[in-house]
C-alpha cells in the first residue's frame, strides 16, 4: 500500500475523504487485510486519544495568577496612552520638519544667489583699483582687505 | 415561609458582556473559570509548565485587549483557546529558529518511516484506571515532536478539520495529513511498547 492510499484511509476515518474517492477506499478496506488492520490501528489510536486528555490544573493560586495578568493589562493600557501623546507630536513633527527644511533651503538658496553678485561687485572694485582723474597733482592710494571683503580708496590733492 | 436559594452564578455570556464594558471583575471571574483549560492547552503544545503558565497569562491579556472583537460566534472559552494556541505556535516558531531539526522531523520529511512501522493492536492499558490511562497517553504524546503533537492536539482535542489545522499552523493540508498519520502511528507504537513492558 502506498503513502497516498494510507493517507486516504486516514482521511476516510476522519470524514475528510472526497465523496468521489469513497468507493475505492471502501473497496480497499473490504478486500485488503493490511489496509483494514492499518485502518483499525488508526481508529483505535484516535479514539484512545480523543477521550483521554489529561485534566491539568494550575498549581498557582487564583489571586497570584490573576495579579500578573492584571499588572500586564495595566502596564499595556498605560503604554497605549503614551503613544497617543506621541502621535500628537508626530503630527507636528510630520509637518514642522519638512516645512522647516523647505524654509532652510529657501534661505540658503537666497544666500547663494546673493553671494555671486557680491563677489561680482568685489571683482568690479578690484578691477577698478586703477582710476583716472582729470585733477592735476593728485595722488591716490587704495587698500583692499580680502578677509573683510572691503576696498578703501583715498584720493589726495596737493 | 420563603426559602432562600443561592443566586446562580452568571453565565459566561453575561460576564463577557460586562467585561466588554470594562468590568475587570467580570473578566477576572472568566479567568478563574477557564484558566486551567487555557493553561492545559498551552502545556499540551509546549510541554513546559513555566512556558505554559506565561503563555496562558499572555493569552488572557490579549483576550482582554481584543474583547470587543469577540462576537459570540463560538463560545468564549473556544475563542480564548484559539488565542493561546496561536501564541504557543508563535513561541514554537521562535524556538525552532534557534534549534536544529529533530531527528524525528527529519525522518518524517524524508518520508516512509511511518509506513515501515508494523501495525499494532492499540489496547495498551485495558486494566488501567482512567487517570492512569490518561497519564500514560500523555506521557506517550510527550515523546512526539512539537509539530506532530500539535497536529494531534488540534485534531483530537480541539476537533479541528484538516483545513483549519493547516491555516492555524501555516502549512499545507498535505503536511497536516502526513503529520497526523505519523503522529498516530508513532503513538500507537509507543503505547504498544508500554503494554509489552507492562506484561513483563
Amino acid at each position: 500500500m502506498n503513502r497516498e492510499l494510507q493517507l486516504k484511509l486516514q482521511a476516510h476515518l476522519d470524514g475528510e475523504l472526497p465523496p468521489a474517492e469513497l468507493g475505492d477506499i471502501t473497496e480497499l478496506l473490504a478486500h485488503d487485510q493490511d489496509a483494514k488492520a492499518l485502518y483499525m490501528e488508526l481508529q483505535a489510536t484516535r479514539e484512545l486519544v480523543r477521550g483521554n486528555e489529561l485534566a491539568l490544573k494550575l498549581t498557582e493560586s487564583r489571586e497570584f495568577y490573576w495579579s500578573k495578568i492584571a499588572r500586564e493589562i495595566d502596564r499595556n493600557e498605560r503604554t497605549q496612552t503614551a503613544p497617543n501623546r506621541t502621535r500628537d507630536f508626530s503630527w507636528l513633527r510630520r509637518w514642522v520638519l519638512p516645512l522647516g527644511g523647505v524654509a532652510a533651503l529657501t534661505v540658503l538658496l537666497a544666500i547663494a544667489l546673493q553671494a555671486p553678485s557680491s563677489s561680482r561687485s568685489g571683482l568690479r572694485l578690484a578691477e577698478a583699483s586703477e582710476l583716472e582723474t582729470t585733477v592735476d597733482d593728485t595722488s591716490m592710494n587704495s587698500f583692499r582687505s580680502e578677509s573683510e571683503g572691503i576696498s578703501v580708496i583715498w584720493i589726495s590733492s596737493h | 415561609m420563603s426559602t432562600q436559594t443561592d443566586k446562580p452564578p452568571p453565565s459566561d455570556e453575561i460576564l463577557v458582556g460586562s467585561a466588554q464594558k470594562g468590568d475587570m471583575a467580570a473578566f477576572e471571574e472568566l479567568v478563574a473559570r477557564h484558566r486551567d483549560k487555557i493553561f492545559a492547552r498551552a502545556f499540551s503544545i509546549m510541554r513546559n509548565e513555566e512556558e505554559a503558565i506565561d503563555l496562558s497569562q499572555e493569552a488572557w491579556v490579549k483576550g482582554w485587549q481584543r474583547l470587543n472583537q469577540f462576537h459570540g460566534d463560538s463560545s468564549f472559552v473556544t475563542w480564548m483557546t484559539r488565542i493561546v494556541i496561536n501564541l504557543s505556535l508563535d513561541q514554537l516558531r521562535k524556538q525552532k529558529r534557534h534549534r536544529t531539526e529533530s531527528i524525528e522531523q527529519m525522518e518524517e520529511d524524508v518520508g516512509g518511516v511511518e509506513r515501515q512501522m508494523p501495525v499494532v493492536v492499540v489496547n495498551p492499558t485495558a486494566r488501567l484506571e482512567q487517570s492512569e490511562l490518561r497519564q500514560t497517553i500523555d506521557n506517550a504524546m510527550a515523546q512526539l515532536s512539537a509539530e506532530h503533537r500539535t497536529v494531534l492536539v488540534l485534531h483530537e482535542f480541539e476537533e479541528m478539520e484538516y483545513k483549519q489545522i493547516a491555516k492555524t499552523m501555516g502549512c499545507s493540508i498535505g503536511t497536516v495529513m502526513s503529520r497526523l498519520f505519523y503522529a498516530r502511528r508513532r503513538l500507537a507504537s509507543l503505547l504498544a511498547g508500554l503494554k509489552r513492558e507492562e506484561q513483563r
